[in-house]
Formats: structure tokens, C-alpha cells, sequence
């Protein structure tokens, strides 16, 4: 669209451009930005924008199993998907998960980070160990936690026993279990999320000039004055760089729900993207599944705005 | 009160440290070391960590020879590298245009790419399924990694390093009669060889380790990818030997990556490159 708009006003102006090959020449000068755009433009055309806005139009029509247009309703599936329990569930238990996720998947790393940060003995071997995660794959990483929850041979159970905390090994059935379903999927997600944050915010950590930690040093500065004055302020980039990526990776969360769940024990722990995933492919209630979605999307877009909002207050850059 | 505090964070804190790695680091190691159990070791009470002999290969070998555990490891392997190709490709050629000519529309151009950040992909996966199915790509290559061909951020980083060539080197040798082309194959694509490295090493974990996309778009089980064919794998046999076989095997090629460029990563990461 734009492509063809604006290098036509630029041929408008010249008559008999390929008669002459100076003129020619000059067309393709005119043209080339736009040619080494074109590859990545086609696909954001087709892959992104386009679905985006025929997500937004089907959200406002009925649409047939077929994915054929039955007719214009506006709004009213906005408004009608919420006379349905599952998906007010859906955004219960979405906010509800990141509510849990968001704190453990913010401090965890962080004090990975600020732990690794000195050079001492073995730590390049921990400071690998706090980085493995981000290695395994999120369905890896669920089958393996799935053999820790195991309500007998699960070592969980068994630990949770051995240190007195559980009388009955076989208390809790942690992912059929109402309660405890939802936390043991945070825990799946932030141990998977653990690697690459710690990463990002020990290069962090290891980027905060050593002048201001020395100089702070001499006017008898402790570890915690460090730490909370200089080293967290001058990170705090890092940190709400990950807090925006881990708002979007706990609103949209849906894998290990796919994997472990599948939305239960009584949709207990079934994400909106989940619901998106149920009503859009598994009954192919296309109109709801793309109002959902539109949810979805306003709702980490919203969630970013003040993550935004807020950052002009707590981030300091230099 | 400082001195003391600093003696025990010089010895206790590198073991406590220790531990704790340890423990982050646990379920890989007890995947590791479950695919050599049997199925009865599985399930025994107490639970065990070790395996009673490291000499159990029978798991191992009938997920290498007697599943599709292979097929699905091609599969991801053809298109998480073919996708990170045509990715890269994609995103240096409108990181050239974008860093170095000026033009009608650059900045529309500019956010036009770096706003497909702001929708989720998880909000697409009804209308992209559509399109890829209307084009008849359910169950080829292709329809996975079609998706998979754009990055905003790869744009967006390429961008930056492109920008630290030299406008008047890019002048001198056009005067000696390179071109464009000649430019960017020749001069801007060696020069950036450690950022494509990061980002390309990034983007093909990423694909490699996708989920939901590859499970819509495939349901020939000889077309699955590895994230999905292993949770598959999870339901056929009772015997969760074998699953953790496969899980230790299909982990293989992501830690051999990690190990090899965990170092490079900090410093990729500390130097401006955040994800693929």
C-alpha cells in the first residue's frame, strides 16, 4: 500500500523513465528501500495484521463450522460471552495465575542474579546451574514435573512427608487436586522461565559500573544498603523489561494446561487462551473463540499500558 | 559487623549457592538419569533418583529404534533451521533498508514491523490456522513454519548493529562501484557474524521448542514436531522409562547449544541483544 503510493508520486513527476536508462536507474534508486522490505513486509501483512483484524471482524459476526459468515451482530458477542461460566472462569483463573506467577518469576531470578554476581569459588558451575532451565523445552519440562507431582511415586509427596509437613503421602493429588492444580502449573512455568531471566539480569547485575559500588563502599555502605541504593536502581531497566515480559508469558500461559490439565479439575485451571483454544478449535465456535482472543489481546495490552504507566516512576535511567 | 558478615558470605555462601544450583538443576538431572530406569522403578515407593543399573539401555534403544522419536527430532530440526534462515534473512534485509536509506514512509515502516510486538501470537492461532489451512498446508512443512518467518526483534537488533557500520565506508565503496547488494552480502552480514550467531541460536530454541502452533497445524503423527510427538509419546506407553528416554534424548541437542554458548549469551545479552 504504502510502497506503491509513494513511489508513484515520486514517477508522477518524471515522464519517459524508461526511455531513458539515467531515469531508470533513478526508479530503482526510489525503489530499492521498499524491495528490501518487501520479504518481511508480505509475511507481517499476512501473518500478523491481516489475522489480527479478521480475528476483530469475526469477533463481530456469527461464523458457521465452516468458517462461513452468517451475519453481522456488533458487539453482542462481547457482551454474551460473558453469560458464560467457563469463560468468566477462564479470566479468574488467568488472573489468578499470574497473581501467583508474576512475583515468584520477577524475585527468583533476580536473587539468582545478585547471588551470582561476585566471582567466587564454583560460581561459573552455579551461575550454569541457575541457566539450565532455559535449555529444556516447555513440554519436556512439563512431563518431567508431571513425574514429580504423582500423587505416590511422586517425589513431592514424599519430601513434603519426610519433613513432617504432610501426614498421609497421598494427601495431595497435586495436578487433579482444585487448590493445588493452579499453583503447581506456576511452579512448572516459573522454573522454566528461570534460565533466560537470570541471564538477562546478571548481565545486568555485572553491567553496574564498579566506580559507584566502590565509591559507596568507602562511605561504609553494607551489602543490603548496596545492593537496595545502587545495584537495583541502575537494574531496574532489566527488571521492568522482564516484568513486561512475564505479565505477557502469564497472561497468555495455555501450554502446560494443554499438556498436564486440559483445563481441570473442574476448569480450575483453565486459561483464557485455553478457553480460546476449546471454543475456537475443539467445538470451532470461531465467533467466540475470536472474541476471546480479542479479550486476550486487550487484556495484556491493557497490563503492558500500565506496566508503561508505571515505569516513569519506579525505572531509572541514567 | 561488616567483616563478620563478610567472612561467612566467603564460606558459606558459595555452598549455599552450590545448593541451590543443585536443585534448580534437579529435574533435569533426574530426567536424565529416569531414562534408564524400568517401568516398575517408575512407580516404586519410595521414590528413587538413581537407577538401579546405568547399563538399562533397552528404553533408549527402543526410542531411537522403535518409535518415531527420530521423525519428530527431523522434522523440528528441518524447520526450526529452516525457519531461523528465512527469518534471518528476512530481518537483516529490512535491518539494511531501515539503517541505511533514507526514505518515503521509514518511520511508518519502522513501527509498522516493531508493532507486530504488541499482539500476542497466542491471539492469532484461530485466523492463522484459517489462512494455512485454506492454503492446504495442514500437515507439510511449510504450514509450521510460516508463522515463524518474522521477528521484530531481529529487525529491531540488526537495526542497531547495522547502524554502527560506517556511513562513509558505505559511501567510499560505492564510489568504487559496489552496490547495494554487494554492500549488504559483503560487508554487513561478516561484520554482524556474532549478533546473527546469538539471534539465530535464539530463534532456532525457539522454534525447536514451540508448542501450540506445530499441535494445530499437524495431525499426521509422522508430521508432529518433537515438543509435540513427546507428550504423544507420554500417552501410547504405560512405561514412563521410555518417555523419560525420550525426554533425555530430545534435551540433547538444546543443552549441547546451551553449553556451548552459555558464555556467549551474557555477553550477547549484556550487549544488546535480548531474544530471537
Amino acid at each position: 500500500m504504502k510502497i506503491s503510493g509513494s513511489s508513484g508520486h515520486k514517477i508522477g513527476g518524471e515522464v519517459n523513465i524508461i526511455a531513458h536508462p539515467k531515469k531508470r536507474k533513478k526508479l530503482i534508486t526510489v525503489l530499492k528501500p521498499y524491495l528490501f522490505l518487501s520479504p518481511i513486509t508480505i509475511f507481517i501483512i499476512m501473518f500478523s495484521y491481516y489475522p489480527f483484524f479478521k480475528t476483530f471482524i469475526y469477533s463481530l459476526l456469527t461464523v458457521n463450522v465452516r468458517a462461513e459468515i452468517k451475519e453481522f451482530v456488533g458487539l453482542k458477542n462481547y457482551i454474551e460471552i460473558f453469560t458464560r461460566p467457563d469463560f468468566v472462569k477462564s479470566i479468574l483463573v488467568t488472573f489468578k495465575f499470574a497473581l501467583m506467577y508474576l512475583p515468584l518469576a520477577v524475585t527468583i531470578p533476580l536473587a539468582l542474579a545478585l547471588i551470582a554476581n561476585k566471582k567466587k569459588p564454583f560460581s561459573d558451575l552455579y551461575q550454569t546451574l541457575y541457566a539450565l532451565p532455559m535449555a529444556v523445552s516447555m513440554s519436556a519440562g512439563c512431563l518431567i514435573f508431571e513425574q514429580f507431582y504423582q500423587r505416590k511415586a511422586g517425589i513431592l509427596n514424599y519430601m513434603l512427608n519426610q519433613l513432617g509437613l504432610m501426614q498421609n503421602t497421598t494427601d495431595i493429588n497435586w495436578l487433579n487436586d482444585k487448590v493445588w492444580a493452579l499453583p503447581a502449573l506456576v511452579l512448572i512455568v516459573v522454573w522454566l522461565h528461570i534460565g533466560f531471566n537470570f541471564m538477562l539480569l546478571l548481565a545486568a547485575v555485572r553491567n553496574v559500573p564498579q566506580e559507584l559500588i566502590e565509591s559507596a563502599e568507602l562511605d561504609g555502605a553494607g551489602y543490603w544498603s548496596k545492593t537496595l541504593k545502587i545495584t537495583l536502581p541502575m537494574v531496574s531497566p532489566t527488571i521492568f523489561f522482564v516484568i513486561c515480559t512475564q505479565t505477557v508469558a502469564a497472561l497468555t500461559m495455555s501450554g502446560p494446561v494443554m499438556i498436564l490439565t486440559k483445563g481441570g479439575p473442574l476448569n480450575t485451571t483453565s486459561t483464557l487462551i485455553y478457553y480460546v483454544y476449546t471454543t475456537g478449535f475443539r467445538s470451532t465456535n470461531y465467533s467466540l473463540g475470536s472474541t476471546a482472543s480479542i479479550y486476550a489481546f486487550l487484556l495484556t495490552f491493557f497490563f503492558l499500558l500500565i506496566n508503561f504507566l508505571y515505569e516513569k516512576k519506579g525505572v531509572v535511567y541514567e | 559487623m561488616r567483616s563478620k558478615s563478610h567472612q561467612i558470605q566467603k564460606y558459606l555462601s558459595p555452598v549455599l549457592s552450590l545448593i541451590i544450583g543443585l536443585v534448580i538443576a534437579f529435574p533435569v538431572f533426574y530426567a536424565f538419569m529416569s531414562g534408564f530406569k524400568g517401568a516398575s522403578e517408575m512407580d516404586s515407593y519410595p521414590p528413587t533418583i538413581l537407577p538401579e543399573s546405568f547399563m538399562n539401555f533397552a528404553n533408549f534403544r527402543q526410542v531411537i529404534f522403535d518409535s518415531l522419536v527420530p521423525r519428530f527430532m527431523l522434522n523440528s530440526l528441518i524447520i526450526a533451521l529452516v525457519a531461523t534462515i528465512v527469518r534471518l534473512l528476512f530481518s537483516t534485509l529490512a535491518a539494511y533498508s531501515l539503517a541505511f536509506f533514507k526514505f518515503r514512509g521509514q518511520k511508518f515502516m519502522f513501527f509498522f514491523i516493531l508493532g507486530t510486538m504488541m499482539i500476542p501470537p497466542e491471539a492469532l492461532l484461530i485466523s492463522n490456522f484459517l489462512t494455512v489451512s485454506k492454503f492446504g498446508l495442514v500437515n507439510s512443512y511449510m504450514g509450521v513454519m510460516i508463522v515463524y518467518f518474522v521477528s521484530a526483534t531481529q529487525v529491531f537488533m540488526f537495526r542497531q548493529n547495522f547502524r554502527t557500520i560506517s556511513t562513509s565506508l558505505r559511501e567510499a565503496s560505492f564510489i568504487d562501484g559496489c552496490t547495494d547488494l554487494m554492500f549488504y552480502l559483503k560487508i554487513c552480514i561478516p561484520v554482524s557474524k556474532p549478533v546473527i550467531t546469538a539471534l539465530g541460536i535464539a530463534s532456532f530454541v525457539n522454534v525447536w521448542n514451540a508448542y501450540m502452533w506445530p499441535l494445530l497445524v499437524t495431525n499426521k503423527p509422522k508430521m508432529r514436531t518433537v515438543q509435540v510427538g513427546i507428550t504423544m509419546l507420554a500417552s501410547d506407553d504405560p512405561n514412563k522409562g521410555i518417555l523419560f528416554a525420550g525426554i533425555a534424548i530430545i534435551l540433547v541437542p538444546s543443552i549441547l547449544i546451551f553449553a556451548f554458548y552459555q558464555r556467549n549469551l551474557v555477553h550477547g545479552i549484556s550487549s544488546g541483544a535480548v531474544k530471537g
